[in-house]
């Protein structure tokens, strides 16, 4: 599951038709589009909306670890109108604060340092890319998440020869729906990730064999490394069904050690 | 490569940062105040970071040498180790840097001379004895030597020091720097290896076993004094026949003139440490096996530890003389 957020419906409404989201009813205080891989919000203008939004999104869940994608717009003194650029580095303009997204994968794209500002900034000083969101975004996000599954991407729309008074609302759908491309594949490339993050949480047998016995949280966590050691040593998972002759979790427990220490421990090919 | 390489504003300018960055051309810079910025954070995944790790430049204040732990020793009274990197272009499943930092991108401080100024201080401090310096033990002593050109900075403030020891411990073959100098008697080339079938399974991204022997054999043909270092000795089943043939395949390439010291130990590491692998390696076959916590290390049940030691230790004293044998035990 990836959670986008955006600032502006004009930001979002690329997104919403190319991944087909259907809109969520009576919501309170923000707009949630999804389907079954994505879920994304419209967040409102500025750093504070944009993590009120974030952690709105992950109330409505009880998984953590999600990806997490902030698109947007955003301005630069030279660089071309519709220009998508990944943010290697998050700068809060108003207390100087900084965040350094790590890149696991190969970027679809160039990347750039992104400063997000409390106004808009037309003098566009430094070589960045000024906007409004993602220091509110990336500090509320890695909350959630590892931080090389939060990214922030920005196209460009406005720069001095084109200022961004000058932007409007189909301009931003225009050069958003340009960049789907280049969207979908940091999207692919998140969710690779976050798939090889999960491979790190709870083994899939753990739920299987909590609905079958009780067990005490200290027994949960005894249960769950077992079950990883067994899968390590085995190569497959631990199948509840050869376990049915156990009254109760702590019998349970203690027929997995028995059986993992019987298992061969070898690093060749005849392990 | 590298893709990104974060660089800390107050060595930007620095006439190696700028040449790693002419290295790496294509990377995307980013500078930085301090290095801790980017390394330290949370939320970080070293598991992921592995993937694709950045190089971070930074200088280093103080803390240059330190003194090395008590198992860390190859015969000397006064050993030290120090840290111009942190973390290793390896990916070693059994290594403590795997559970030590949260980023598992590489922090190369530039300012070398304060190394120098450091190890020749210390020296000093020991009057005339002889003083050891381990340089690989937050990294690889050799395995970046290209980007970084450290141990070519580093090795004529050695030659200089007629009692100060510096073991260079690596499972690089980036062995050219030595090979174009004089062979230096109180530099120890230490090369780490492991059975064939643990270093293909644990030992990610490092060089076959026969390639880090063929270095050891130039180097030792150059007249470098050579050290062998069998640690971690991994346990399985067939861990007798595993380790009694790769000694055999070891030795039969040294010429015990040259070698300065072969050290032994077991799998161990500090509790925390374990703990924080474990989590970002769940699946780790390394992990699943026979192995018991106890005074904040975790290692084989003692028992076993005790049998895999004796074992290796009479293999080996079968192939070379006793006074040169280190066994490393934690509890030391």
């Amino acid at each position: 599951m990836i959670h986008i957020v955006t600032a502006l419906p004009c930001e979002a409404k690329p997104l919403i038709r190319h991944y087909r989201l259907n809109g969520r009813q009576a919501e309170n205080g923000f707009r949630i589009y999804e389907n079954s891989d994505m879920r994304l919000i419209v967040s409102g203008i500025g750093k504070i909306a944009a993590a009120a939004a974030c952690a709105y999104l992950q109330g409505q869940t009880t998984d953590r670890q999600h990806a997490w994608l902030n698109v947007g717009v955003g301005g630069h003194r030279s660089l071309p109108i519709g220009e998508l650029l990944l943010a290697n580095k998050i700068t809060d303009a108003g207390n100087h604060v900084s965040w350094y997204p790590p890149l696991v994968f190969k970027a679809p794209c160039p990347r750039l340092a992104l400063r997000s500002v409390d106004s808009p900034d037309t003098e566009y000083r430094d070589d960045c890319v000024y906007e409004m969101e993602a220091a509110g975004f990336y500090a509320t996000a890695c909350r959630f998440s590892s931080m090389e599954i939060v990214q922030v991407c920005k196209i460009i729309s406005d720069n001095r020869a084109h200022p961004a008074d000058k932007v409007t609302p189909p301009r931003v759908d225009a050069i958003i729906t340009a960049r789907l491309d280049m969207i979908d594949a940091l999207i692919q490339a998140l969710n690779t990730q976050q798939a090889l993050l999960a491979q790190q949480t709870a083994p899939a047998a753990l739920n299987l064999f909590m609905e079958k016995w009780r067990f005490s949280v200290s027994q949960q966590h005894q249960l769950q490394r077992l079950l990883q050691r067994w899968q390590a040593r085995n190569g497959e998972t631990a199948d509840p069904q050869m376990f049915a002759a156990a009254h109760n979790g702590k019998a349970v427990i203690k027929q997995l050690q028995q059986q993992i220490e019987q298992h061969p421990l070898r690093f060749d090919d005849a392990s | 490569m590298i893709e990104t390489l974060y660089i800390e504003h107050a060595v930007y300018e620095h006439p190696r940062s700028q040449a790693i960055r002419k290295r790496f051309r294509h990377a995307s810079v980013v500078p930085c105040e301090r290095y801790g910025e980017v390394f330290n954070p949370k939320a970080q995944n070293f598991r992921l970071q592995k993937q694709q790790p950045a190089l971070i430049l930074a200088e280093k204040f103080n803390r240059f040498v330190l003194p090395a732990p008590l198992s860390y020793n190859i015969g000397g009274q006064h050993n030290y180790y120090f840290s111009h990197m942190l973390n290793c272009i390896y990916d070693c499943r059994y290594c403590f840097l795997q559970g030590m930092y949260r980023s598992a991108n590489y922090v190369l401080f530039v300012n070398y001379e304060d190394f120098d100024q450091s190890i020749e201080r210390t020296t000093a401090q020991h009057g005339g004895e002889q003083v050891y310096f381990f340089s690989g033990y937050d990294c690889d002593s050799l395995a970046l030597e290209p980007v970084s050109g450290f141990i070519e900075h580093t090795l004529p403030t050695f030659r200089q020091l007629d009692n100060a020891v510096i073991e260079l411990r690596t499972k690089s073959t980036q062995i050219r720097p030595l090979l174009e100098v004089d062979a230096m008697p109180n530099c120890v080339v230490a090369f780490s290896l492991s059975p064939d079938v643990l270093s293909h399974a644990l030992e990610h991204k490092t060089p076959p076993l026969s390639k880090r022997l063929d270095a050891l054999v130039k180097l030792q043909t150059a007249g470098w004094p050579i050290g062998l270092r069998f640690d971690p000795v991994i346990y399985c089943d067939n861990y007798r026949e595993l380790y009694s043939r790769f000694f055999q395949q070891v030795f039969q390439h040294i010429r015990l003139e040259r070698l300065h010291s072969v050290s032994l130990g077991v799998f161990r590491m500090p509790q925390g440490f374990y703990r924080n692998i474990v989590k970002r390696y769940p699946d780790e076959k390394l992990f699943a096996g026979p192995l018991a916590e106890s005074q904040a290390m975790v290692s084989y049940e003692t028992p076993l530890e005790a049998e895999m030691l004796a074992y290796c230790r009479e293999t080996l004293l079968q192939l070379m003389p006793e006074e040169k044998l280190f066994i490393c035990h934690e509890n030391d």
